[in-house]
């Protein structure tokens, strides 16, 4: 893993942890559910090669803040993600997220389209992904296993396990990336915090807008995914006009952990060298 | 398959949603199982009490999905957090606070949930920091913590009802109970340790005071004069010292971990003669308190051997017996011993000398008397005459002899007057240099400004006589040189320093020392040990006298006297002699130059027969009368009788009865202005010494001829008042 220093941006208030490599078009990476950052280490080096890119840990997640009296709703994070860019001087950037990440892109898309060169969604949660809404989400299975995980690392270490193709990957080295938020009852707090957030709301309200707009976009999908069926990535490739589709074979919901070459591949052939 | 009718339809729906029921119910039943593992995982670790209740309460309230828990004590009107999990806010809260309406209610005796209707029948007021929260039931939970006996665990949901809160009752109690064991666990073990702090601080304080307690005990036990050992005394290491003091370990030149290595076997010097049984086994026989004391031989490290007296005893110390031995080196009271009984056994043989001197004197006296007497009354031309002259001559050396032994006894005549030492050496230089072998040299070192010393100058003479005829025999054929040395002295705390003179007891004071130095053959250590024995010699014709009489003498002078020799080397004979001036003699000098005069009526008391008769005699030959008693008592007896015709007594100090000292002071007190003249083998000063304050008017020193006799008496002026003469 490659190990860029940590760099801090204040952003409405809290600060946001990130990390960046290379030069050239700016890409920003950002994370979803039970990563953070982290999740990109592979990735980074290769991508750097031609760009600037910016892995960012969203707010109550890694080393950023985690205040409990804001959203970490997807429609938040997309705004503060903006203010982020405008503060780092990004101008237009292409926006490429995981899993909660690829909502935020799809949010971002519409809400600050004149931003964005580029949008890829990988493995990403769209329309109404989420069950229920909030206060009563906390009684859904999803949830419940979410909760269990922050206490229980055998919890949470099913749920990696069952998110990654190739699972002679789920390494102790993996766990601890994935269970280091968890040591701290602030960590806990945050990460049950930012599951609670969440609210189909967000993405359902911009549905209707999504389909048209300009940015190009690259969906990928892990074709082993077991959380995200592929339902919600083949109708986002029919409604997003020119869009392209790519379904990885041997690759979970932590696609990153399974296919990190192949994701380069792509993402250098989508964004252009 | 065909089509399901509506009726199949409904009746399947309705199967499936008691399933999903039984299924909802059986992940609830597994969540809760999941979440007291967690709690009971959590009892587990060493977390201090407050942050053992929040991770409990955090537990509970993410797995159940409630956002707000809390530890509550009651302190007066209200409940304050003692622990809190708050799902909203990053911190505990202590502004929680939750007003009682009715506190005497308190302490919960059993767990309540109350809805929000209900909550004012409780509470009159709560207050939650940070965002606004409004509980829609609350679930409270007893449990009593070793800082508040009435605190409770409070539960606030905004989501479920009463009823629905009621059902996570039987978990929450289950919680409360792990958690009370858990706390009431926690107390105990802070309890138990600070016992032991305290009890840790007891045991260092302790074994500090032990080990001071043990080093004065050890500095104590070192520094006993005597030897100390523990010896094994049971079976596995009979004889083995366990322990020992410094002292035992320097008394027997071992190192002390050198000694505790050792068994008791290699202290031990065999002695001569084999003991009917060891010190170790009549130690190991003796009863409690009972000790053994026996005088023993033991042996240094470098094999040199030295008496001890040893004192053992049995013990017992951890149910195991010891022998607890005590060993005194007693080398310098057997040297004492041994001087003293050398002191003794001269002493003795000085007595045995001197009687048998006194015996002799007296037959001597008698033998010269009367041989005397006869030569008198004979022609000049008479036969026989020739023989009586020459029995009188044997009879004078013999004479000699006993004055000799008399001097070793220590009791030869004496007359004490102040002797400059150094003149008298002079004087007698001329006749030794006369008489000494012609390779003989002398060297005189004397010096100047001595002081006299109180001595008879006679006897003075024979020990330097008897010393350098010593002297001159030891140096014998070959070239040598005697050297005379003297020096004032004056003895200090270590003795006379360069005039070493064995264990003798000197009184304090000033004194001349002696020195008579020769380079002859020097004597080995066991002639050098007998030099001074009466009666020892190594010359063919010696009688072993010379310097017996020397130690006499000056035993009688209240002298010191000591020898060195190394064979080879030559031989230093010293002595000492008090310095100082002299007393002024008690006996009046009884010198007169009247042979004959009126005759005398005397009075003879002496309980030898024939010593009466020699006397008898000679007074009657000079004119004078007698009157003979054979003891003490008889003298009495006839001075009562003839008293008045008595002129002088002639008495002999040593009689059996009443005795001479005994018979002086009677007559004294039947007559004080009564002549006595004491007659004595002893010398003169000892004689006069018996008598204590009295004073003689003569002494007559044993064996004495007819002459002495008649000149003593004659110097006697006749006494006074009426008297008539003795038959």
């Amino acid at each position: 893993m490659v190990k860029a220093e940590t760099l801090k941006m204040r952003v409405q208030g809290h600060d946001l942890a990130y990390h960046r490599m290379g030069r050239g078009a700016p890409v920003l990476l950002v994370h979803g559910i039970t990563t953070n950052s982290f999740i990109w280490r592979n990735l980074m080096p290769g991508l750097a090669l031609h760009r600037d890119v910016i892995a960012v840990d969203l707010l109550g997640c890694g080393e950023s803040d985690k205040p409990l009296e804001v959203s970490y709703g997807i429609a938040a994070h997309a705004q503060r993600l903006e203010a982020f860019t405008q503060a780092l001087g990004l101008g237009k950037f292409a926006f490429v997220g995981h899993d909660l990440g690829g909502g935020i892109a799809q949010r971002f898309a519409v809400d600050f389209p004149e931003r964005l060169t580029h949008a890829a969604v990988l493995n990403g949660v769209a329309y109404d992904f989420w069950p229920v809404q909030p206060i009563v989400a906390m009684r859904t299975p999803i949830l419940r296993q979410l909760a269990m995980a922050t206490l229980d690392l055998g919890a949470l270490k099913l749920i990696v396990k069952r998110g990654v193709f190739h699972k002679d990957r789920v390494t102790p080295e993996l766990m601890a990336l994935f269970t280091a938020p968890m040591a701290t009852r602030e960590g806990r707090k945050a990460f049950l915090h930012f599951a609670a957030s969440l609210d189909n709301q967000d993405l359902m309200s911009i549905s209707d807008r999504l389909h048209q707009t300009r940015v190009p976009f690259l969906i990928i999908r892990g074709m082993d995914d077991v959380y995200l069926s592929a339902e919600i990535a083949r109708r986002l490739h029919r409604e997003l006009t020119g869009s392209r589709l790519v379904e990885i074979p041997e690759a979970g919901h932590f696609i990153q952990e399974d296919q990190p070459a192949r994701l380069l591949d792509e993402l250098h052939a989508f964004l252009g060298s | 398959m065909s089509p399901l009718d509506a009726d199949s339809r409904e009746e399947l729906l309705a199967r499936l949603r008691v399933l999903e029921q039984e299924n909802e119910l059986l992940a609830e039943r597994a969540e809760d199982i999941t979440l007291l593992g967690l709690v009971a995982e959590q009892m587990q670790t060493q977390e201090e009490p407050r942050e053992l209740v929040t991770s409990v309460l955090e537990r509970v309230c993410v797995l159940k999905a409630i956002p707000y828990g809390a530890h509550l004590a009651r302190k007066n009107q209200a409940l304050h957090p003692l622990a809190a999990y708050n799902a909203r806010r990053a911190e505990l809260a202590p502004e929680d606070t939750f007003r009682l309406r009715l506190p005497d209610h308190w302490p919960l005796a059993s767990p309540v949930v109350l809805e929000a209707d209900g909550f004012g029948h409780t509470f009159d007021a709560f207050r939650f920091a940070g965002p606004s929260f409004a509980p829609t039931s609350l679930a409270l939970v007893p449990l009593p913590c070793p800082e508040a006996r009435d605190a409770c665990l409070l539960f606030a949901d905004d989501g479920r009802s009463a009823a629905e809160l009621t059902q996570l009752l039987p978990l929450l109690e289950r919680v409360a109970d792990l958690t009370r064991a858990r706390l009431d666990n926690l107390s105990l073990i802070a309890l138990l340790q600070g016992l032991n702090l305290s009890l840790d601080q007891k045991v260092v304080e302790r074994t500090r005071e032990l080990q001071l307690s043990q080093a004065r005990y050890r500095t104590l036990f070192d520094h006993v004069p005597d030897g100390v050992l523990l010896v094994k005394a049971d079976e596995g290491g009979f004889g083995r010292i366990e322990d020992a003091n410094e002292t035992a370990a320097a008394m027997h030149g071992y190192s002390l971990d050198e000694l505790k290595t050792l068994d008791l076997e290699a202290l031990s010097a065999p002695e001569e003669g084999q003991r009917l049984e060891s010190f170790e086994a009549r130690v190991w026989r003796l009863k409690p308190g009972e000790t053994v004391r026996e005088e023993l031989a033991h042996r240094r490290r470098d094999g040199s051997t030295f008496p001890v007296e040893a004192i053992g005893t049995l013990v017992t110390l951890h149910d195991r017996q010891y022998i607890l031995g005590f060993c005194r080196d007693i080398t310098e009271r057997k040297q004492a011993e041994q001087a003293l009984l050398m002191t003794q056994r001269s002493e003795s043989i000085g007595v045995l000398a001197g009687g048998i001197a006194h015996d002799f004197n007296n037959l001597l006296t008698a033998i010269m008397g009367q041989t005397d007497m006869a030569l008198e009354q004979l022609d000049p031309h008479a036969p026989g005459r020739e023989n009586l002259e020459k029995s009188l001559k044997a009879s004078e050396k013999a004479a000699i002899l006993t004055k000799q032994m008399l001097a070793y006894s220590g009791r030869g005549q004496f007359t004490i007057q102040p002797v400059p030492i150094n003149h008298l050496i002079r004087e007698n230089l001329r006749f030794l240099e006369a008489a000494m072998p012609k390779q003989v040299r002398f060297v005189l070192d004397l010096e100047d400004g001595l002081p006299t010393v109180t001595a008879d100058p006679g006897q003075l003479q024979q020990v330097v006589m008897n010393l350098v005829i010593n002297g001159a025999e030891a140096i014998g054929e070959v070239p040598g040189t005697i050297t005379i040395r003297t020096r004032a002295l004056r003895p200090g705390p270590g003795g006379f320093g360069p005039w070493p003179l064995g264990a003798q007891d000197l009184a304090e004071g000033d004194y001349v020392g002696l020195e008579v130095a020769d380079t002859g053959c020097g004597m080995p250590r066991d002639v050098l040990a007998r030099v001074f024995d009466p009666f020892y010699t190594t010359k063919p014709k010696g009688h072993g006298l010379g310097l017996s009489a020397v130690q006499g003498i000056l035993r009688g002078h209240r002298g010191g006297l000591g020898v060195e020799s190394k064979v080879g080397a030559g031989t230093t004979f010293r002595i000492l002699l008090p310095a100082g001036g002299l007393d002024e003699a008690r006996v009046a000098p009884a010198e007169a130059g009247a042979t004959a005069g009126e005759g005398r009526a005397v009075l003879v008391v002496d309980d030898e027969e024939y010593l009466l008769e020699v006397v008898s005699d000679s007074l009657a030959a000079t004119g004078h009368s007698c009157l003979l008693a054979r003891n003490g008592e008889e003298g009495l007896d006839l001075f009562r009788l003839h008293g008045g015709e008595v002129d002088l007594v002639l008495l002999d100090l040593s009689m059996p009865g009443i005795g001479g000292v005994e018979t002086f002071k009677r007559l004294r007190a039947l007559d004080p202005a009564l002549p006595i003249i004491l007659s004595s083998g002893y010398a003169r000063e000892e004689a006069m010494a018996q008598l204590g304050e009295l004073t003689a008017d003569g002494f007559l020193q044993k064996p004495y001829v007819a002459r002495d006799l008649a000149r003593i008496v004659a110097a006697v002026p006749l006494r006074k008042g009426p008297r008539s003469p003795l038959k």
